[in-house]
């Protein structure tokens, strides 16, 4: 320390009166003995007390030694205590306990002549630490040794050095923690600091190269490189930034930039600062990095999306070689005068004028850093195409570009538009489907649906399409569909023939649905597709069977109860049903019976000609053929039946044949026993009448009478004639009805057997002045009973004439339709009125309109057709309007049909 | 020579009409009131021509017809019956009747005309 001389050059300059030792605060010691120029004890005493350094004098010996004799306010400061506080203390009082223990022998050198210092730890008097540098060394007053002790608190020193410390630390933290090598040299050229790095570098420790320079650690030729380089800054002073390249301990080739610099430290020399980076690693990136710039230039030129800068406000600065292709330009320089608008149609679809839409795209991409839209380009041709445009903003050499990226999206285009198509193909399919079709998502809300799906629910589809099922049903059904939906999600299996009833416009519906998964193209399930037909019919159909079935059962029952015998048939194989009483009628029992031909039944007296006439009428198909027959039982016994037959059509034919049959032989035993009485009745009254008739003869022929009397005799003989007539009619009848009636047939031309007719009416005609024509086919040829055809005939023609006004025409013609010949008889006459026609053909009927004009009908006549006719196995209809006509038609078999 | 006419009916009103049409025309008449006298009468004398009843008593026309059938006669046998069924006409045809017809239905002065038919 410069200012504190050692004691024995103090003492000796102290005591010299040039002495300036007053400045540096020189202690009072003995100066009365040794020195007269510190003579003035006040002066001293103000140097002591004003002092800044704490100044202690103690007791140096006994037992008191270490005691505070004097203390200067400085000193008391120092330590918080007052003065007065302070000399009733010793001074270890203030030491930490180490220095306690060090006292004694401190105080023994001091007595001994020494002074010694030392920076130690004091407490204040508040109990803080705080450090202290202090001097001591003995005072002679008066013989006296005491320990006089010069105190400077250092606290600051102390913080000041820490910080040099650690600021240090930081610094070489900061160095060491770098990531390149950074070294010091001296003039010498000799490495006096380096970092971790540095020595990472060097591949030794830090005190291996610590004082040594380039030649301990590489080739000469390479260590001559360096010291010039490093001489070249030393010389200069300029910073100096050198590549080199150097192979490491490992062999290694590295490229280092080093970036030399020349300090001047506190002492004034000169040291170099050498901060290395080894840009190997930079380099090879370098290298990559042209590579890859050289692969995106590669890229750039053949991407096939067209890449282009776009300087907004300003137009393209750069396009690819696909730019100018897309765009029809002959090169990039080319390309580079246009702007967007130029490449574009005026309008784009939506109508909007290109220039101003593209400069909201520009604008939107600007905002938001990208923008991704459709647009519509044209190309130099003129052509126009799709296009879909990336612009992404970006920064170029400081400035805000756009780049875009165009794609021709005419063909995806082309491929949507098929795509659309394709689709509406499968609308089309979809809507042609009789079944509601129907997409749901996993929401219940409809994706898609057919038309048979909206004309259901009586919706436009795009009313449905979006819409949840639980806009559409309260909540509690559409739940109920909903969970096979969720059921067919879950699974992923498909759910079939789901029948559930719903509410529809039209009323409750039920329908049958398949519910399958709809799974997107990556066959994730999306939702359900639904397949439903409306069986509401089937369903009704279903219950109207079950309906049918129990009526049917109910008929059945009926049947089976009934006490007409009914059997139904088919031809082959024969009896499928009998019914109880049919049992009992024939004897046989049902299974007896079973596919048994009817014939079993026949007795052989029903004449086979009524077998065929009723099978010409079953066969017709539109009408019982009823007739009765003579049938045997199983015990041989025969029965009167009499027989219904009507045919079960299926497809236009008889397929089966249902025969009720009732016992009618007490009937037929009353119809022979009433013809026979007939028969007797009619001999009876015949006898008389024809005595009558031949005596009115007689009367008539052999008497004279007179005028009045041959009239009356004339009246008479006509009651008598129709009085026969009637008998005949009635035995007629009685002896059809009683099935005695004989059918001959036989082959005759019909136009004879009309023939032989015409002399009988001719005469009657000729008295009312009518004209009868009659039309034949000469050719016509039919096998039938001619007497009773004839008896057909003359009942038409009487009527056609009896009832027909004088002066009119009477028409008879025949022709042949199919195999049937049709006879039709025409007038002229007073017609049958409307209201009574359908009892015309009853017996004994007359129409109201002629029993008053034409008296003597029987009201047999036409009966007696009916009758004839059928068993002609014919048919008889008429046509008729009053006062202006009538036209019966018979319809005759050309051969009577046989029994098949 | 006039002809002889045998008529078997047991009707005596009819028997008086055929007399009295049947005299005017010259017939010799001989009338048997039931069958067995007509085969009495004929077998005492054939006659020129029957005309024959059929309902009568005793032995009926159908008895008569066999009779004549089975002794080989060959005079005509004319059936005069108000029984009116098929049945009977072809019987007696078939029993050798020339011709049948219903009485009530027939005028009496036709009869001459149908008996000159035969003799």
């Amino acid at each position: 320390m410069q200012r504190n001389p050692s004691p024995k050059q103090r003492k000796k300059n102290c005591c010299d009166q040039s002495c300036s030792c007053r400045n540096e605060g020189h202690p009072s010691e003995d100066a009365d003995a040794l020195c007269p120029c510190h003579n003035k004890d006040a002066m001293y005493r103000m140097l002591f007390e004003k002092s800044p350094e704490g100044v202690f004098i103690l007791e140096s010996q006994g037992p008191d030694a270490g005691k505070i004799v004097d203390v200067n306010v400085a000193a008391a400061r120092m330590n918080g205590y007052s003065i007065d506080e302070l000399k009733t203390m010793k001074i270890v009082d203030l030491d930490t306990p180490e220095n306690v223990q060090k006292a004694p022998s401190r105080f023994r050198q001091i007595v001994d002549g020494e002074w010694i210092s030392d920076q130690i730890m004091h407490r204040r008097k508040d109990g803080s630490l705080f450090p202290i540098e202090f001097k001591a060394g003995p005072l002679n007053i008066n013989g006296k040794i005491y320990i006089l002790a010069f105190v400077h608190d250092i606290t600051k020193n102390k913080e000041a050095e820490k910080n040099a410390l650690e600021s240090k630390h930081f610094l070489r933290s900061i160095l060491n923690s770098m990531a390149d090598p950074v070294f010091v040299k001296d003039k010498k050229h000799r490495w006096i600091f380096l970092n971790d790095a540095f020595c990472a570098f060097m591949g030794h420790n830090r005190d291996e190269v610590l004082g040594k320079s380039d030649y301990d650690f590489f080739p000469k030729d390479q260590a001559d490189v360096f010291w010039e380089k490093d001489e070249l800054v030393f010389t200069s002073g300029k910073e100096n930034i050198n590549e080199e390249q150097f192979t490491d301990a490992k062999g290694v080739i590295h490229t280092i930039v080093t970036k030399k610099s020349i300090f001047t430290d506190p002492d004034g020399n000169k040291i170099l600062v050498g901060i290395i980076r080894d840009i190997t690693d930079q380099k090879t990136a370098e290298a990559k990095l042209q590579i890859s710039e050289t692969r995106f230039k590669t890229l750039y030129d053949k991407a096939a999306d067209a890449i282009m800068l776009l300087a907004p406000e300003k137009g393209f600065i750069a396009g690819n070689a696909a730019t100018i292709h897309l765009f029809e330009c002959r090169n990039e320089q080319e390309f580079k005068t246009f702007t967007p608008d130029q490449l574009s149609p005026a309008l784009q679809p939506d109508g909007r004028a290109s220039s101003e839409k593209m400069k909201e795209m520009v604008q939107t991409a600007l905002e938001k850093g990208t923008n991704f839209f459709e647009w519509k380009h044209k190309r130099m041709n003129g052509e126009e195409f799709f296009a879909t445009v990336l612009l992404a903003k970006m920064e170029l050499e400081g400035k805000v570009v756009l780049q875009a990226t165009v794609r021709d999206i005419t063909e995806t285009k082309v491929a949507e538009e098929s795509m659309r198509k394709l689709q509406n193909d499968q609308q089309v399919i979809l809507d042609a489907v009789r079944a509601w079709i129907f997409y749901k998502d996993k929401d219940n809300r409809f994706l898609r649906v057919n038309k048979a799906f909206c004309d259901a629910m009586s919706m436009a589809r795009e009313q449905l399409e979006g819409t949840s099922l639980f806009d559409l049903y309260p909540k509690e059904q559409a739940e109920q569909f909903w969970k096979d939906d969720k059921e067919v999600i879950a699974s992923g299996k498909p759910k079939m023939g789901i029948v559930e009833s719903m509410q529809s416009p039209e009323g409750l519906k039920w329908v049958q649905t398949d519910k399958i998964p709809y799974r997107n193209a990556e066959g994730t399930i999306i939702g359900v597709i639904g397949f439903s037909v409306d069986i509401t019919s089937l369903h009704e159909t279903r219950q109207k069977l079950e309906q049918e079935a129990e009526n049917a059962k109910k008929f059945m029952e009926a049947v089976e109860a009934s006490s007409i015998a009914t059997v139904i048939t088919t031809t082959e194989p024969g009896v499928l049903y009998a019914n109880s009483a049919w049992e009992q009628l024939t004897g046989y029992s049902k299974e007896e019976a079973m596919n048994q031909n009817p014939r079993i039944l026949q007795s052989g007296k029903t004449p086979r000609e009524l077998y065929n006439r009723m099978w010409a009428t079953i066969l017709r198909g539109d009408e019982f053929a009823t007739d009765e027959i003579i049938n045997r039982r199983k015990n041989g016994s025969e029965y009167n039946a009499e027989l219904h037959v009507f045919p079960i059509m299926e497809n236009g034919k008889a397929k089966y044949f249902v025969g009720l049959q009732t016992d009618i032989t007490l009937r037929k035993r009353a119809d022979i026993a009433k013809s026979e009485f007939m028969s007797l009745a009619s001999h009876q009254l015949r006898t008389p009448l024809t005595g009558i008739r031949w005596g009115l003869s007689l009367l008539s022929r052999r008497e004279k009478l007179t005028l009045n009397q041959q009239a009356l005799v004339n009246e008479l003989q006509q009651q008598t004639s129709r009085m026969a007539e009637s008998i005949n009619v009635m035995l007629h009848l009685s002896r059809i009805e009683a099935g005695k009636m004989e059918v001959k047939n036989k082959p005759c031309a019909l136009s004879s057997v009309i023939n032989e007719l015409c002399g009988e009416f001719h005469p009657l005609a000729e008295q009312k002045m009518q004209q009868c024509q009659f039309r034949l086919d000469d050719s016509i040829t039919l096998t039938t009973d001619p007497a009773l055809l004839k008896e057909i005939l003359a009942n038409l023609i009487t009527n056609a004439i009896k009832y027909t006004p004088n002066n009119k025409t009477i028409e008879l013609t025949t022709k042949v339709l199919g195999n049937e010949v049709h006879i039709n008889v025409r007038d002229e006459g007073f017609g049958i009125p409307q209201d009574q026609q359908d009892k015309i053909f009853s017996k004994f009927f007359r129409a109201t309109n002629v029993v008053d004009k034409i008296p003597d009908g029987t009201g047999l006549g036409l009966y007696l057709v009916y009758a004839l006719t059928k068993l002609l196995g014919g048919r008889i209809s008429f046509v008729s309007a009053e006062n202006e006509g009538s036209t019966f038609s018979l319809t005759l078999p050309l051969t009577p049909p046989s029994n098949p | 020579m006039s002809k002889r006419i045998l008529i078997a009916e047991d009707d005596a009103f009819l028997v008086k009409m055929y007399q009295l049409e049947l005299q005017e025309a010259g017939y010799e008449i001989e009338i048997a009131k039931d069958g067995q006298k007509a085969i009495d009468s004929i077998t005492k004398k054939e006659p020129d021509l029957l005309l024959l009843d059929l309902l009568m008593p005793d032995v009926d026309g159908f008895g008569v017809l066999t009779h004549i059938q089975k002794k080989g006669y060959k005079f005509p046998v004319i059936v005069l019956s108000n029984l009116s069924q098929e049945i009977d006409k072809e019987k007696c045809k078939a029993l050798g009747a020339r011709d049948y017809f219903v009485k009530s239905d027939m005028e009496l002065d036709q009869l001459a005309t149908l008996i000159k038919k035969y003799v």
